[in-house]
């Protein structure tokens, strides 16, 4: 009851005026008292006093202690010192300016990697129960790059013997020609399963998702419009349900509307445009083709691991109907973990540096309220002497280094802002990632940074000044060389650490150029400049009959071969870094290769103009020509790597190949390997076959231009007009975008990379030079003594810059051992370049020691050029 | 140290308590010499130590306080016990005879075989 009752008293006596006068008036009365005392014992009045004055004790410590016992002491104190600190940096702006933006910048910068961070790995997919969903995919040892994907008849299996899933359903994306207005308009589609929308469990807005038998061939002709489509394309009118809408010329009747925001599964892949429709697929049967994706729900009892178990006995069962999937397994992974596999390491480099400079920076600020403690120590060791609990003297820097910190982050969020926005326009096509923004998690990540950065940097200064000996600072009396050295090592402690956190990441934002250089260094196999692409589909109604399209693509591409400044024309099933055409393939009189990327090859179908327009070299034999037709003898050309492959003697030409077709083609020419999935990958085998001999539906048109891009894409879009009004073009972009954001995801983390290596190497210079200049300050008389007694400047400069380079040496070695110690969380990021280059780590020291010699020789300079009076005086 | 503060606080807050209890109402510096003049010079370096366990004293609410004045007819607050604080005091008493009574035994104990 006791303690409760007092609880009750000082949390109330927080909200009275404090009783201080009170007191005032108790310890007056008290001292008269004792002064009447001993000037009755004998006393004169003023040795009465003062005997008085001893007898009761310090005021201000009583009043002190009183005080505390009176309130609640944090409620009351916190307050209190809260308005002292604010009190004491308005008095210092430049030194508060210093600090705050030094934070800002650093925690502003924290802020926004993380937000990234929060939208690619933390924050869950816009679903209910988002941990259930899984991709499910089919695997196959035998190639090396087989991806994730499934066949329509896998799914129907899976969906028949699974024990794991309550349900899964398969999608792909598609583009769909709406002839509704009045220009056809190319519409974004999602052909999936008719269960799609059950498993993400999300409801259309308006109408109602697709009934089962809506996935039975014949009765697919429905469509679910996304919100976006439906308020621009039907303004928004709610009896769109039941209503036809014409596409690819044939009509589908509008169920559903889906509510916004809704965009699966845009937000789970780099590049895509949002979907605008979903329609049910039409089922297929062919087992080898491995177009769809599959998303699942898993049962909640299952596991991932059990739901992989589980798929391998159902890709057992199969490889018992189909023989041709024997030793094919089955991946499962969660949905968003697999979605951001590609980019988990690097936004985890990222956050691993941006900490780092965070690092940097609280050092910084550290090292300042070190050198502006050292005018506080006194204050501090009297209050010590005087009987001030320690604590309280350690609370008042925490408070004055949270409001700092605070102060800093309230400014950072500005940076963070900026930087979000900076991370999603310019940062590269991931998915997921160009999400990021600061939402409730974000600003609780930033308000803990803040407050941890607080009570780092604000209670080493305070510990530091306690340990400081109250005596020596007091005998000391006027010298500012209270407690000096001690507080010189402090210093001298955060500054090597900035020194050697600023070289790992000098050395970490090197090994990313020099990754990004390599990778600009590959060879692609064609020429992107000046070179564009773009889609072009047949229309639907000659689709069916092979020998109309073929006609068709002529005659657009005849057409477009007009425009002026144009110098080649193709068409291609598949084009480099855009889409890929990868099936089995044989070789005439050799065994059909087994073991990974032995029986796979890329094969498109071409134009004859087409090596012409991509810029890849002929090397042996001819190109495709206009005679290289349906009737005429089936051909092919073939990769150099593939050609080495077979007939390494080079011997290639005049052999034949067969591809899915199964007809025999002979190899009539031999060109250039190309980077089909990237500078990155490894070069794959590649047939390529004329696009007359196995024509497509739909293909992607490849231009050569003498002139800028941009007017050659409006003349291409009004020529391919003028050939079909029905049948634009869309989706053009020019091969050096396509390389470029096919490279965005390393230039971004060089970028980053190479932004806090600056940073660091500022707030590391800034560090130096200070830690520099104020042991210069402290041995300004030592100096100017030297000086007047013969002492050449460069001597004393060197004796300065000695220190500078105590620093750099101690600080590099550090730098050096925990760059060692991290290679390996580098190494499966870089390209082309150790971990351990050797280059980047005697490049980076040196530029590191530059650095510290400059900015450790200026302070020295300066103290030469001071009058040796002045100095001598000490003013 | 902070300890023996602790320790130190609480025996004075007895000393205090079994004074007002003594002496009648009294304002701090009566408390305080009387204190003094039993304990000898135990409180002889500052007599300020004991506002604040006053104050602890009244927020437990052991004692009370009114605004009177002194015999130098000056503004001084007189401290009183109240019945919790001498049924606390009570108990504080049995507590304190207790202790003693256990310590002096151990300290009576000789070196004899168990």
């Amino acid at each position: 009851m006791k303690p409760v009752r007092r609880f009750w008293h000082r949390l109330s006596a927080v909200a009275r005026r404090d009783g201080r006068e009170e007191l005032d008036a108790e310890l007056e009365t008290h001292l008269e008292l004792l002064i009447e005392d001993n000037v009755r014992r004998g006393l004169s009045p003023d040795a009465a006093r003062r005997a008085a004055i001893l007898k009761l004790g310090p005021a201000e410590v009583i009043t002190d202690r009183w005080h505390d016992q009176r309130v609640l002491p944090l409620l009351d104190t916190v307050p209190r010192d809260l308005r002292l600190a604010i009190r004491r940096l308005v008095r210092e702006p430049g030194f508060a300016f210093v600090c705050v933006l030094t934070l800002a910048l650093a925690i502003g910068a924290n802020t926004a990697i993380f937000s990234a961070v929060n939208a690619a790995l933390i924050r869950p997919l816009p679903y209910p129960e988002p941990d259930r969903l899984v991709q499910v995919w089919e695997t196959n040892p035998e190639a090396a790059r087989w991806g994730d994907w499934a066949s329509y008849p896998d799914f129907e299996d899976w969906s028949r013997e699974n024990h794991a899933f309550q349900a899964m359903a398969l999608y792909r994306y598609g583009l769909l020609r709406m002839t509704h207005g009045e220009y056809p308009e190319m519409l974004v589609a999602v052909r999936a399963s008719p269960g799609l929308f059950a498993v993400l469990r999300v409801d259309p807005m308006l109408g109602r998702p697709f009934l089962a038998e809506e996935g039975r061939p014949g009765q697919t002709d429905v469509v679910v419009l996304s919100y976006g489509l439906w308020q621009r394309h039907f303004g928004s009118d709610p009896t769109v349900i039941g209503r036809s809408i014409p596409l690819d010329d044939r009509n589908y009747l509008v169920v559903g509307v889906m509510p916004p925001g809704f965009d699966f599964p845009t937000n789970l892949q780099p590049r895509a445009k949002p979907p605008e429709i979903w329609i049910p697929i039409v089922p297929d049967t062919a087992r080898g083709s491995h177009n769809y994706r599959v998303v699942g729900r898993l049962k909640a009892d299952f596991t991932t691991a059990q739901a992989q178990a589980d798929m391998e006995r159902v890709m057992r069962i199969v490889a018992g109907v189909d023989p041709g999937h024997r030793g094919r397994g089955a991946g499962v992974a969660g949905l968003q973990q697999r979605t951001v596999t590609g980019v988990r390491p690097s936004l985890l480099l990222l956050m691993g540096a941006i900490v780092l400079v965070l690092l940097i920076a609280c050092a910084n600020v550290a090292s300042l309220l070190l050198a502006r403690g050292a005018t506080r120590q006194r204050e501090v060791a009297l209050r010590l002497a005087l009987g001030a609990a320690p604590w309280r003297v350690v609370q008042q820097g925490l408070i004055e280094g949270t409001v700092l910190a605070l102060t800093g982050a309230a400014a950072g969020l500005v940076v963070a802002f900026g930087g979000i926005r900076l991370l999603v326009d310019l940062g590269p096509a991931l998915p997921l990632i160009n999400q990021s923004s600061l939402d409730a998690r974000v600003l609780a990540f930033t308000i803990l940074t803040a407050l941890a950065t607080g009570i780092a940097f604000g209670v080493v200064p305070t510990l530091q000044a306690l340990k400081v000996q109250a005596n020596d600072v007091l005998r000391e009396g006027g010298s500012r060389q209270a407690g000096g050295t001690r507080l010189s090592a402090m210093r001298t402690a955060l500054t090597v650490g900035q020194v050697a956190l600023a070289l790992v990441l000098l050395i970490g934002a090197a090994l990313f150029a020099r990754s990004f250089a390599n990778l600009r260094g590959v060879e692609a196999g064609f020429d992107p400049h000046h070179v564009l692409t773009a889609f072009l589909a047949a229309p639907p109604g000659d689709a069916a009959d092979a020998q109309r399209t073929v006609r068709f693509f002529q005659r657009v591409l005849a057409r477009l071969e007009q425009v002026p400044g144009v110098s080649a024309v193709a068409g291609a099933s598949a084009v480099p870094l855009i889409s890929n055409e990868t099936s089995p393939f044989r070789v005439e009189g050799v065994e059909p290769a087994t073991g990974p990327n032995g029986a796979y090859a890329e094969q498109p179908k071409v134009t004859s103009a087409y090596f012409r327009a991509m810029g890849i070299a002929l090397l042996r034999g001819r190109s495709f020509s206009e005679s290289d037709a349906g009737g005429s003898e089936p051909v092919a050309i073939v990769s150099q790597g593939f050609a080495e492959r077979y007939w390494p003697a080079g011997n290639g030409l005049g052999k034949r190949v067969a591809i899915t077709d199964g007809k025999w083609r002979r190899i009539i020419g031999i060109v250039q390997d190309v980077r089909n999935d990237g500078l990155e990958a490894a070069v794959k085998p590649t047939i390529y076959i004329p696009l007359a001999q196995f024509p497509r539906a739909s293909i992607s048109i490849v231009v050569r231009t003498g002139t800028s891009s941009p007017a050659a894409m409006t003349g291409l879009r009004e020529a391919a007009r003028d050939a079909d009004r029905m049948q634009p073009l869309f989706g053009m972009q020019t091969m050096e975008q396509v390389l470029g954001e096919s490279l965005s995801l390393r230039r971004f983390l060089m970028l980053l990379m190479g932004i806090f290596a600056g940073i660091a190497l500022l707030l590391g210079l800034v560090g130096v030079y200070g830690v520099i200049a104020y042991l210069v300050g402290q041995r300004r008389q030592e100096l100017a003594i030297r000086m007047a007694l013969g002492a050449t400047r460069s001597e004393i400069v060197s004796l300065v810059v000695v220190r500078g380079l105590f620093l750099a040496a101690a600080g590099v070695t550090l730098g050096l051992a925990i760059s060692v110690a991290f290679s390996r969380v580098l190494a499966g990021t870089l390209f082309g370049v150790s971990a351990l280059d050797p280059l980047t780590y005697v490049l980076a020291p040196a530029l590191l020691f530059t650095v510290v010699m400059g900015a450790s020789s200026l302070p020295a300079l300066r103290a030469t050029r001071e009058p040796a009076i002045a100095a001598l005086r000490g003013d | 140290m902070g300890e023996r503060r602790e320790v130190w606080q609480g025996t004075l807050a007895l000393m205090v308590l079994r004074t007002l209890d003594a002496l009648g109402p009294q304002h701090g510096y009566g408390v305080a010499k009387r204190i003094e003049q039993i304990s000898e010079d135990l409180l002889a370096v500052n007599h300020g130590t004991l506002y604040p366990v006053l104050l602890k004293l009244e927020q437990e609410g052991s004692i009370t306080c009114e605004w009177g004045v002194s015999e130098n007819r000056r503004r001084a607050k007189f401290y009183r016990v109240t019945d919790a604080g001498r049924r606390e005091l009570e108990k504080e008493r049995r507590h304190w005879e207790q202790t003693g009574e256990i310590i002096a035994r151990f300290f009576a104990l000789k070196g004899e075989a168990p």
